[in-house]
Protein backbone atom coordinates (compact mmCIF):
# COMPACT_ATOMS: atom_id res chain seq x y z
CA UNK A 1 0.00 0.00 0.00
CA UNK A 2 3.21 2.44 -0.45
CA UNK A 3 2.68 4.81 -2.65
CA UNK A 4 5.71 4.07 -4.94
CA UNK A 5 3.49 2.31 -7.85
CA UNK A 6 6.06 1.58 -10.42
CA UNK A 7 4.99 3.56 -13.65
CA UNK A 8 4.92 1.08 -16.22
CA UNK A 9 1.16 -0.61 -16.39
CA UNK A 10 0.60 -2.26 -12.74
CA UNK A 11 -0.96 -4.94 -14.39
CA UNK A 12 2.13 -6.41 -15.88
CA UNK A 13 3.58 -8.02 -12.83
CA UNK A 14 1.61 -9.04 -9.82
CA UNK A 15 2.43 -6.51 -7.08
CA UNK A 16 2.22 -8.17 -3.77
CA UNK A 17 2.41 -5.05 -0.96
CA UNK A 18 0.56 -1.94 -2.90
CA UNK A 19 -3.03 -1.74 -3.86
CA UNK A 20 -3.99 1.32 -6.40
CA UNK A 21 -6.22 4.01 -5.02
CA UNK A 22 -9.42 3.41 -5.92
CA UNK A 23 -9.21 -0.06 -4.36
CA UNK A 24 -7.51 1.86 -1.15
CA UNK A 25 -10.45 3.59 -1.25
CA UNK A 26 -13.09 0.71 -1.25
CA UNK A 27 -11.45 -0.63 1.84
CA UNK A 28 -10.97 2.56 3.61
CA UNK A 29 -15.01 3.57 2.73
CA UNK A 30 -15.80 0.78 5.25
CA UNK A 31 -14.34 1.90 8.01
CA UNK A 32 -15.93 3.88 10.75
CA UNK A 33 -15.73 7.59 10.23
CA UNK A 34 -14.59 8.19 13.88
CA UNK A 35 -11.40 6.14 12.70
CA UNK A 36 -10.63 8.53 9.47
CA UNK A 37 -9.04 11.18 11.02
CA UNK A 38 -6.52 9.31 12.85
CA UNK A 39 -6.04 7.28 9.72
CA UNK A 40 -4.94 10.20 7.57
CA UNK A 41 -1.52 10.10 9.45
CA UNK A 42 -0.78 6.29 8.16
CA UNK A 43 0.80 7.85 4.68
CA UNK A 44 0.55 10.67 2.41
CA UNK A 45 -1.75 8.04 -0.32
CA UNK A 46 -3.95 7.72 2.61
CA UNK A 47 -4.67 11.44 3.45
CA UNK A 48 -4.96 12.24 0.16
CA UNK A 49 -7.84 9.95 0.01
CA UNK A 50 -9.50 10.55 3.03
CA UNK A 51 -9.07 14.36 2.57
CA UNK A 52 -10.76 13.71 -1.49
CA UNK A 53 -14.56 15.10 -1.45
CA UNK A 54 -15.47 12.53 -3.54
CA UNK A 55 -14.25 9.87 -0.34
CA UNK A 56 -16.85 11.64 1.32
CA UNK A 57 -19.42 10.92 -0.46
CA UNK A 58 -19.15 7.53 -1.19
CA UNK A 59 -18.41 7.26 2.60
CA UNK A 60 -21.11 8.73 3.69
CA UNK A 61 -23.82 6.90 1.07
CA UNK A 62 -21.67 3.72 1.30
CA UNK A 63 -22.87 0.16 3.18
CA UNK A 64 -21.31 1.04 6.10
CA UNK A 65 -22.73 -0.16 9.28
CA UNK A 66 -22.55 2.11 12.43
CA UNK A 67 -22.24 5.89 11.01
CA UNK A 68 -25.24 6.85 8.41
CA UNK A 69 -26.61 9.89 7.77
CA UNK A 70 -28.38 11.48 10.37
CA UNK A 71 -28.87 14.95 8.61
CA UNK A 72 -28.35 16.45 5.15
CA UNK A 73 -29.10 19.83 4.41
CA UNK A 74 -28.04 22.97 2.03
CA UNK A 75 -28.42 21.05 -0.78
CA UNK A 76 -30.63 23.54 -3.00
CA UNK A 77 -28.14 26.18 -2.65
CA UNK A 78 -25.32 23.60 -4.29
CA UNK A 79 -22.64 25.29 -2.43
CA UNK A 80 -22.39 23.22 0.72
CA UNK A 81 -23.23 19.38 2.47
CA UNK A 82 -23.47 18.76 5.80
CA UNK A 83 -23.15 15.76 7.18
CA UNK A 84 -24.19 14.52 10.72
CA UNK A 85 -23.46 10.48 11.25
CA UNK A 86 -24.42 9.62 15.08
CA UNK A 87 -22.17 11.20 17.38
CA UNK A 88 -19.83 12.22 14.74
CA UNK A 89 -19.94 14.63 11.61
CA UNK A 90 -18.34 15.90 8.96
CA UNK A 91 -18.39 19.10 7.29
CA UNK A 92 -18.10 18.64 3.47
CA UNK A 93 -18.72 19.96 -0.10
CA UNK A 94 -19.98 17.69 -2.35
CA UNK A 95 -20.47 18.34 -5.91
CA UNK A 96 -24.18 18.42 -5.93
CA UNK A 97 -24.53 15.46 -8.54
CA UNK A 98 -23.42 13.33 -5.70
CA UNK A 99 -26.37 14.69 -3.50
CA UNK A 100 -28.70 14.40 -6.44
CA UNK A 101 -28.13 10.83 -7.30
CA UNK A 102 -28.84 9.91 -3.60
CA UNK A 103 -31.67 11.73 -2.33
CA UNK A 104 -33.13 13.88 -5.39
CA UNK A 105 -34.57 11.33 -7.56
CA UNK A 106 -35.46 11.97 -11.16
CA UNK A 107 -34.55 15.13 -12.37
CA UNK A 108 -37.43 15.82 -14.87
CA UNK A 109 -39.94 15.55 -12.21
CA UNK A 110 -42.52 18.29 -11.87
CA UNK A 111 -41.65 18.44 -7.58
CA UNK A 112 -38.63 20.06 -7.12
CA UNK A 113 -37.24 18.38 -3.48
CA UNK A 114 -35.98 21.28 -1.41
CA UNK A 115 -35.76 20.06 1.99
CA UNK A 116 -34.42 16.72 2.95
CA UNK A 117 -35.15 15.45 6.93
CA UNK A 118 -33.71 12.37 8.64
CA UNK A 119 -33.58 10.74 11.76
CA UNK A 120 -32.09 7.53 13.47
CA UNK A 121 -35.02 5.83 15.05
CA UNK A 122 -34.39 3.73 17.98
CA UNK A 123 -34.76 0.09 16.11
CA UNK A 124 -31.65 1.56 14.08
CA UNK A 125 -33.12 2.71 10.97
CA UNK A 126 -33.36 5.99 9.71
CA UNK A 127 -36.71 7.89 9.24
CA UNK A 128 -35.92 10.34 5.85
CA UNK A 129 -38.70 12.70 5.04
CA UNK A 130 -38.53 14.77 1.95
CA UNK A 131 -40.41 18.38 1.00
CA UNK A 132 -40.92 19.40 -2.61
CA UNK A 133 -42.38 21.76 -4.38
CA UNK A 134 -43.59 22.11 -7.80
CA UNK A 135 -41.22 22.97 -10.39
CA UNK A 136 -43.52 25.83 -11.74
CA UNK A 137 -44.56 27.41 -8.61
CA UNK A 138 -47.62 28.43 -9.88
CA UNK A 139 -49.18 27.61 -6.25
CA UNK A 140 -48.11 27.19 -3.17
CA UNK A 141 -48.12 23.70 -1.81
CA UNK A 142 -45.50 21.41 -0.47
CA UNK A 143 -45.39 17.59 -0.82
CA UNK A 144 -44.26 15.36 1.84
CA UNK A 145 -42.22 11.64 1.56
CA UNK A 146 -41.29 9.50 3.66
CA UNK A 147 -38.57 7.22 2.26
CA UNK A 148 -39.22 3.26 2.75
CA UNK A 149 -36.00 1.60 3.26
CA UNK A 150 -36.94 -1.60 2.59
CA UNK A 151 -37.90 -1.01 -1.00
CA UNK A 152 -35.89 2.46 -1.53
CA UNK A 153 -39.22 4.23 -2.74
CA UNK A 154 -41.02 7.00 -1.23
CA UNK A 155 -44.20 7.45 0.12
CA UNK A 156 -45.75 10.72 0.24
CA UNK A 157 -48.02 11.22 3.20
CA UNK A 158 -50.70 13.46 3.95
CA UNK A 159 -50.31 16.16 6.47
CA UNK A 160 -47.92 19.26 5.19
CA UNK A 161 -48.26 22.57 5.79
CA UNK A 162 -48.73 25.07 2.89
CA UNK A 163 -45.48 27.00 3.83
CA UNK A 164 -42.24 27.13 2.30
CA UNK A 165 -39.41 26.07 4.79
CA UNK A 166 -35.88 27.48 4.69
CA UNK A 167 -32.42 26.28 6.94
CA UNK A 168 -31.54 22.86 7.14
CA UNK A 169 -33.41 20.74 9.40
CA UNK A 170 -32.83 20.30 13.03
CA UNK A 171 -33.77 16.85 15.23
CA UNK A 172 -34.83 18.08 18.55
CA UNK A 173 -37.43 16.39 21.28
CA UNK A 174 -38.43 13.57 18.80
CA UNK A 175 -39.70 16.17 16.07
CA UNK A 176 -37.67 17.27 13.25
CA UNK A 177 -37.80 20.80 12.94
CA UNK A 178 -37.42 23.53 9.57
CA UNK A 179 -37.73 27.17 9.80
CA UNK A 180 -40.58 28.90 8.27
CA UNK A 181 -40.92 31.91 6.73
CA UNK A 182 -43.65 33.24 9.14
CA UNK A 183 -45.48 36.89 8.41
CA UNK A 184 -43.25 40.13 9.13
CA UNK A 185 -40.24 38.59 8.50
CA UNK A 186 -40.59 36.83 11.52
CA UNK A 187 -39.63 33.04 11.43
CA UNK A 188 -42.08 30.20 12.26
CA UNK A 189 -41.03 26.85 13.13
CA UNK A 190 -42.32 24.18 11.21
CA UNK A 191 -42.23 20.56 12.93
CA UNK A 192 -42.35 16.94 11.76
CA UNK A 193 -43.87 14.17 14.03
CA UNK A 194 -41.41 11.62 13.29
CA UNK A 195 -43.72 9.00 14.79
CA UNK A 196 -47.31 10.39 13.74
CA UNK A 197 -46.34 11.73 10.73
CA UNK A 198 -47.52 14.96 11.05
CA UNK A 199 -46.65 18.37 10.60
CA UNK A 200 -47.37 21.27 13.05
CA UNK A 201 -46.66 24.41 13.67
CA UNK A 202 -44.31 25.55 17.22
CA UNK A 203 -44.61 28.99 19.34
CA UNK A 204 -41.62 30.39 18.41
CA UNK A 205 -39.94 34.01 20.04
CA UNK A 206 -40.61 36.88 18.04
CA UNK A 207 -36.99 36.75 16.33
CA UNK A 208 -35.35 37.61 13.43
CA UNK A 209 -32.18 36.44 11.72
CA UNK A 210 -32.23 33.84 13.16
CA UNK A 211 -31.67 30.01 12.75
CA UNK A 212 -32.69 26.52 14.55
CA UNK A 213 -29.67 24.14 16.27
CA UNK A 214 -29.65 21.47 18.05
CA UNK A 215 -28.05 21.56 21.36
CA UNK A 216 -28.21 18.20 22.45
CA UNK A 217 -31.65 16.82 21.92
CA UNK A 218 -33.23 20.28 22.75
CA UNK A 219 -34.15 22.65 20.08
CA UNK A 220 -31.66 25.54 20.39
CA UNK A 221 -32.91 29.18 18.20
CA UNK A 222 -29.58 31.28 17.23
CA UNK A 223 -30.68 34.96 16.89
CA UNK A 224 -27.71 36.50 15.03
CA UNK A 225 -29.81 40.06 14.31
CA UNK A 226 -27.38 41.82 16.40
CA UNK A 227 -24.14 42.92 14.79
CA UNK A 228 -21.77 42.40 18.06
CA UNK A 229 -23.22 39.67 19.87
CA UNK A 230 -24.91 35.95 18.94
CA UNK A 231 -27.81 35.28 21.49
CA UNK A 232 -28.68 30.93 21.95
CA UNK A 233 -32.11 30.08 23.17
CA UNK A 234 -33.20 27.12 24.41
CA UNK A 235 -36.66 26.10 23.94
CA UNK A 236 -37.68 23.69 26.85
CA UNK A 237 -40.86 21.74 27.69
CA UNK A 238 -43.80 23.28 26.25
CA UNK A 239 -41.86 25.33 24.37
CA UNK A 240 -41.08 28.25 26.55
CA UNK A 241 -38.15 30.10 25.25
CA UNK A 242 -35.42 30.73 27.25
CA UNK A 243 -31.81 32.67 26.63
CA UNK A 244 -29.23 30.47 27.58
CA UNK A 245 -25.71 32.06 25.78
CA UNK A 246 -24.81 35.37 24.42
CA UNK A 247 -21.85 35.11 22.87
CA UNK A 248 -19.99 38.76 22.35
CA UNK A 249 -18.67 38.39 18.61
CA UNK A 250 -15.19 40.03 18.18
CA UNK A 251 -14.54 39.23 14.33
CA UNK A 252 -13.79 41.98 11.58
CA UNK A 253 -16.95 42.00 10.02
CA UNK A 254 -20.25 42.40 10.88
CA UNK A 255 -22.72 39.68 11.86
CA UNK A 256 -25.83 40.66 10.83
CA UNK A 257 -27.32 38.09 8.76
CA UNK A 258 -27.76 34.48 9.62
CA UNK A 259 -26.94 33.89 6.13
CA UNK A 260 -23.30 34.60 7.04
CA UNK A 261 -23.47 32.54 10.36
CA UNK A 262 -24.09 28.72 11.82
CA UNK A 263 -24.13 26.92 14.18
CA UNK A 264 -22.81 23.65 12.93
CA UNK A 265 -22.88 21.71 16.52
CA UNK A 266 -22.84 21.86 20.39
CA UNK A 267 -20.19 20.13 22.44
CA UNK A 268 -19.24 18.98 25.64
CA UNK A 269 -19.50 22.88 26.55
CA UNK A 270 -18.44 24.51 23.40
CA UNK A 271 -20.38 25.75 20.30
CA UNK A 272 -19.07 25.57 16.73
CA UNK A 273 -19.89 28.37 14.92
CA UNK A 274 -19.24 28.73 11.18
CA UNK A 275 -19.22 32.43 9.91
CA UNK A 276 -18.46 32.97 6.40
CA UNK A 277 -15.84 30.49 5.63
CA UNK A 278 -14.07 30.64 9.27
CA UNK A 279 -14.77 27.78 12.16
CA UNK A 280 -14.75 29.18 15.63
CA UNK A 281 -15.28 27.28 18.95
CA UNK A 282 -17.10 29.48 21.74
CA UNK A 283 -16.31 28.36 25.28
CA UNK A 284 -19.02 29.96 27.62
CA UNK A 285 -17.38 29.29 30.79
CA UNK A 286 -14.08 31.05 29.58
CA UNK A 287 -16.27 33.71 27.31
CA UNK A 288 -13.41 32.69 24.89
CA UNK A 289 -14.09 33.04 21.20
CA UNK A 290 -11.22 30.75 19.06
CA UNK A 291 -10.74 30.18 15.34
CA UNK A 292 -10.29 26.46 14.25
CA UNK A 293 -10.05 28.15 10.85
CA UNK A 294 -9.78 31.02 9.34
CA UNK A 295 -11.39 31.97 6.11
CA UNK A 296 -8.92 31.10 3.03
CA UNK A 297 -7.36 28.93 5.77
CA UNK A 298 -7.60 25.44 3.74
CA UNK A 299 -8.03 25.41 -0.06
CA UNK A 300 -11.04 27.43 -1.67
CA UNK A 301 -14.59 26.93 -0.78
CA UNK A 302 -17.21 25.35 -2.92
CA UNK A 303 -15.64 22.66 -4.37
CA UNK A 304 -12.80 21.29 -1.89
CA UNK A 305 -13.50 20.38 1.17
CA UNK A 306 -13.74 23.22 3.81
CA UNK A 307 -12.90 21.07 7.14
CA UNK A 308 -12.16 17.71 5.56
CA UNK A 309 -13.41 15.23 8.96
CA UNK A 310 -14.18 16.11 11.93
CA UNK A 311 -14.73 13.89 14.92
CA UNK A 312 -16.33 15.91 18.04
CA UNK A 313 -17.07 12.51 19.51
CA UNK A 314 -14.95 13.41 22.13
CA UNK A 315 -15.40 17.05 22.64
CA UNK A 316 -19.13 15.89 22.63
CA UNK A 317 -18.44 13.85 25.48
CA UNK A 318 -22.12 14.05 26.93
CA UNK A 319 -21.61 12.41 30.18
CA UNK A 320 -19.41 15.07 31.68
CA UNK A 321 -20.78 18.33 31.40
CA UNK A 322 -24.78 18.81 31.28
CA UNK A 323 -26.31 20.30 28.14
CA UNK A 324 -25.22 23.43 28.54
CA UNK A 325 -23.20 25.02 31.32
CA UNK A 326 -25.88 26.92 33.42
CA UNK B 1 -35.24 -35.64 -7.51
CA UNK B 2 -33.98 -39.28 -7.26
CA UNK B 3 -30.61 -40.31 -8.35
CA UNK B 4 -31.95 -42.98 -10.71
CA UNK B 5 -34.15 -40.35 -13.12
CA UNK B 6 -31.16 -38.10 -13.10
CA UNK B 7 -28.84 -40.67 -14.28
CA UNK B 8 -31.64 -42.10 -16.81
CA UNK B 9 -30.68 -38.48 -18.49
CA UNK B 10 -27.74 -38.15 -20.52
CA UNK B 11 -24.89 -36.20 -18.93
CA UNK B 12 -24.79 -32.81 -20.44
CA UNK B 13 -21.64 -31.93 -21.60
CA UNK B 14 -19.90 -29.51 -19.49
CA UNK B 15 -18.44 -26.57 -21.32
CA UNK B 16 -15.38 -25.78 -20.08
CA UNK B 17 -13.31 -22.53 -20.55
CA UNK B 18 -9.18 -22.23 -19.99
CA UNK B 19 -7.69 -19.36 -18.10
CA UNK B 20 -3.93 -19.04 -18.40
CA UNK B 21 -1.82 -17.65 -15.40
CA UNK B 22 0.99 -15.20 -16.07
CA UNK B 23 3.36 -17.74 -15.38
CA UNK B 24 2.11 -19.99 -17.99
CA UNK B 25 0.05 -22.46 -15.85
CA UNK B 26 -3.18 -23.45 -17.45
CA UNK B 27 -6.39 -23.43 -15.12
CA UNK B 28 -9.93 -25.09 -16.80
CA UNK B 29 -13.02 -23.66 -15.20
CA UNK B 30 -16.65 -24.23 -15.83
CA UNK B 31 -18.24 -21.66 -17.43
CA UNK B 32 -20.91 -21.65 -15.05
CA UNK B 33 -18.18 -21.13 -12.79
CA UNK B 34 -16.63 -18.45 -14.56
CA UNK B 35 -19.49 -16.26 -15.10
CA UNK B 36 -19.24 -14.99 -11.69
CA UNK B 37 -16.74 -12.87 -13.39
CA UNK B 38 -18.22 -9.68 -15.28
CA UNK B 39 -14.55 -9.62 -17.58
CA UNK B 40 -15.03 -13.07 -18.46
CA UNK B 41 -18.64 -12.97 -18.80
CA UNK B 42 -18.03 -10.49 -21.55
CA UNK B 43 -15.46 -12.59 -23.64
CA UNK B 44 -17.09 -15.83 -23.27
CA UNK B 45 -20.44 -13.40 -24.55
CA UNK B 46 -18.42 -12.41 -27.35
CA UNK B 47 -17.05 -15.61 -28.05
CA UNK B 48 -13.40 -14.57 -26.91
CA UNK B 49 -13.45 -17.78 -24.83
CA UNK B 50 -12.77 -20.57 -26.69
CA UNK B 51 -8.76 -20.39 -26.42
CA UNK B 52 -6.96 -20.26 -23.43
CA UNK B 53 -7.39 -16.78 -22.00
CA UNK B 54 -3.96 -14.85 -21.01
CA UNK B 55 -4.20 -12.90 -17.74
CA UNK B 56 -0.76 -11.58 -17.15
CA UNK B 57 -1.55 -9.64 -13.95
CA UNK B 58 -2.57 -12.78 -12.07
CA UNK B 59 0.20 -15.96 -11.58
CA UNK B 60 -1.05 -19.43 -11.44
CA UNK B 61 -1.00 -19.66 -7.04
CA UNK B 62 -3.72 -16.62 -7.00
CA UNK B 63 -5.44 -17.82 -9.93
CA UNK B 64 -5.59 -21.29 -8.24
CA UNK B 65 -7.23 -19.88 -5.71
CA UNK B 66 -9.41 -17.49 -7.96
CA UNK B 67 -10.75 -20.89 -9.62
CA UNK B 68 -11.43 -22.36 -6.01
CA UNK B 69 -13.33 -19.76 -5.20
CA UNK B 70 -15.50 -19.24 -8.08
CA UNK B 71 -16.49 -23.62 -7.98
CA UNK B 72 -17.01 -23.08 -4.75
CA UNK B 73 -19.57 -20.17 -4.90
CA UNK B 74 -20.95 -21.82 -8.49
CA UNK B 75 -21.91 -24.68 -6.22
CA UNK B 76 -25.66 -25.81 -6.24
CA UNK B 77 -26.97 -26.63 -2.62
CA UNK B 78 -24.69 -24.77 -0.38
CA UNK B 79 -26.24 -23.48 2.21
CA UNK B 80 -25.14 -19.52 3.67
CA UNK B 81 -23.70 -20.83 6.96
CA UNK B 82 -20.93 -22.71 5.71
CA UNK B 83 -20.49 -21.00 2.71
CA UNK B 84 -19.75 -18.14 5.08
CA UNK B 85 -17.38 -20.49 7.09
CA UNK B 86 -15.47 -21.53 3.85
CA UNK B 87 -15.30 -18.01 2.86
CA UNK B 88 -13.65 -17.13 6.45
CA UNK B 89 -11.47 -19.84 5.57
CA UNK B 90 -10.24 -18.51 2.04
CA UNK B 91 -9.29 -15.09 3.43
CA UNK B 92 -7.47 -16.42 6.38
CA UNK B 93 -4.12 -15.71 4.75
CA UNK B 94 -1.67 -13.03 4.92
CA UNK B 95 -2.19 -9.54 3.87
CA UNK B 96 -0.16 -9.58 0.39
CA UNK B 97 -2.27 -12.51 -0.43
CA UNK B 98 -5.49 -10.75 0.48
CA UNK B 99 -4.11 -7.73 -1.73
CA UNK B 100 -3.23 -10.14 -4.40
CA UNK B 101 -6.94 -11.71 -4.02
CA UNK B 102 -8.41 -7.97 -4.86
CA UNK B 103 -6.37 -7.45 -7.78
CA UNK B 104 -7.12 -10.42 -9.60
CA UNK B 105 -11.23 -9.83 -8.03
CA UNK B 106 -10.68 -6.13 -9.63
CA UNK B 107 -9.56 -7.15 -12.98
CA UNK B 108 -11.63 -9.76 -13.16
CA UNK B 109 -14.63 -7.88 -12.08
CA UNK B 110 -15.73 -10.51 -8.99
CA UNK B 111 -17.69 -8.30 -6.82
CA UNK B 112 -18.28 -11.21 -4.20
CA UNK B 113 -14.35 -11.98 -3.94
CA UNK B 114 -13.49 -8.03 -3.88
CA UNK B 115 -15.74 -7.60 -1.27
CA UNK B 116 -14.56 -10.46 0.89
CA UNK B 117 -11.12 -9.46 0.59
CA UNK B 118 -11.65 -5.68 1.22
CA UNK B 119 -13.73 -6.31 4.20
CA UNK B 120 -11.21 -8.35 5.50
CA UNK B 121 -8.44 -5.72 5.32
CA UNK B 122 -10.54 -3.11 6.89
CA UNK B 123 -10.98 -5.34 9.58
CA UNK B 124 -7.28 -5.42 9.78
CA UNK B 125 -7.48 -2.15 9.62
CA UNK B 126 -9.95 -1.12 12.13
CA UNK B 127 -8.82 -0.46 15.98
CA UNK B 128 -5.41 -0.20 15.29
CA UNK B 129 -3.16 3.10 15.37
CA UNK B 130 -1.35 4.65 12.43
CA UNK B 131 2.37 3.15 13.58
CA UNK B 132 0.95 -0.55 14.26
CA UNK B 133 -1.04 0.29 10.51
CA UNK B 134 2.04 0.89 8.57
CA UNK B 135 3.74 -1.87 10.34
CA UNK B 136 1.51 -4.46 9.06
CA UNK B 137 1.42 -3.22 5.64
CA UNK B 138 4.65 -2.05 5.50
CA UNK B 139 4.33 0.99 4.35
CA UNK B 140 7.69 3.26 4.42
CA UNK B 141 5.73 6.61 2.97
CA UNK B 142 5.36 7.78 6.14
CA UNK B 143 5.48 11.96 7.10
CA UNK B 144 8.21 13.35 8.43
CA UNK B 145 7.40 14.46 11.95
CA UNK B 146 6.90 17.99 11.45
CA UNK B 147 3.53 17.30 8.57
CA UNK B 148 2.31 14.82 11.06
CA UNK B 149 2.67 17.01 13.62
CA UNK B 150 0.40 19.29 11.23
CA UNK B 151 -2.14 16.83 10.49
CA UNK B 152 -2.24 16.52 14.33
CA UNK B 153 -2.75 20.33 14.73
CA UNK B 154 -5.06 20.77 11.99
CA UNK B 155 -7.37 17.93 13.51
CA UNK B 156 -6.13 18.21 17.20
CA UNK B 157 -10.26 16.93 18.71
CA UNK B 158 -9.82 13.79 17.15
CA UNK B 159 -6.15 12.41 18.25
CA UNK B 160 -7.30 13.73 21.69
Amino acid sequence: MSSCHSSSSPWETPRTSSLPPDLLRNILSRLPTASLPTLRSVCREWRNIIEDPHFAAVHATSGVKSPQILLLSGLSHGAECQFVMDDEFLVTSLPRSAARSCLYGARASRWRPHRIGTVRRLDGQHKIVRLSCPTDRAVLTVRAEVLDQGSWSWRVIASVLPSILVGGPVFAAGLIHWEAAGEGGLTRISSFDVTKEEFAWIPFPELRDSHLADLRGVLGLVDSSCQERVDVWAMEEGWQGAKQYSVRLNLPWPVNSHWSLTVLGWGGRKILFKCLESLLFYDPVTNELEYVQRAGDAGRAGSSITVSLLSPAKLWDADKVPPWVA
Amino acid sequence: MSSSSSSSLPPCPKKMITLKSSDGETFQIEETAALQSKTLENMIDENCASTPIPLRSINGKILAKVVEFCNKHAEVGVDAESLHAWDAEFVNVEYTTLFDYILAANFLEIPTLLDLASGVVGDMIKGKTPDEIRKMFNINDAFSPEEEEEVRRANQWAFE
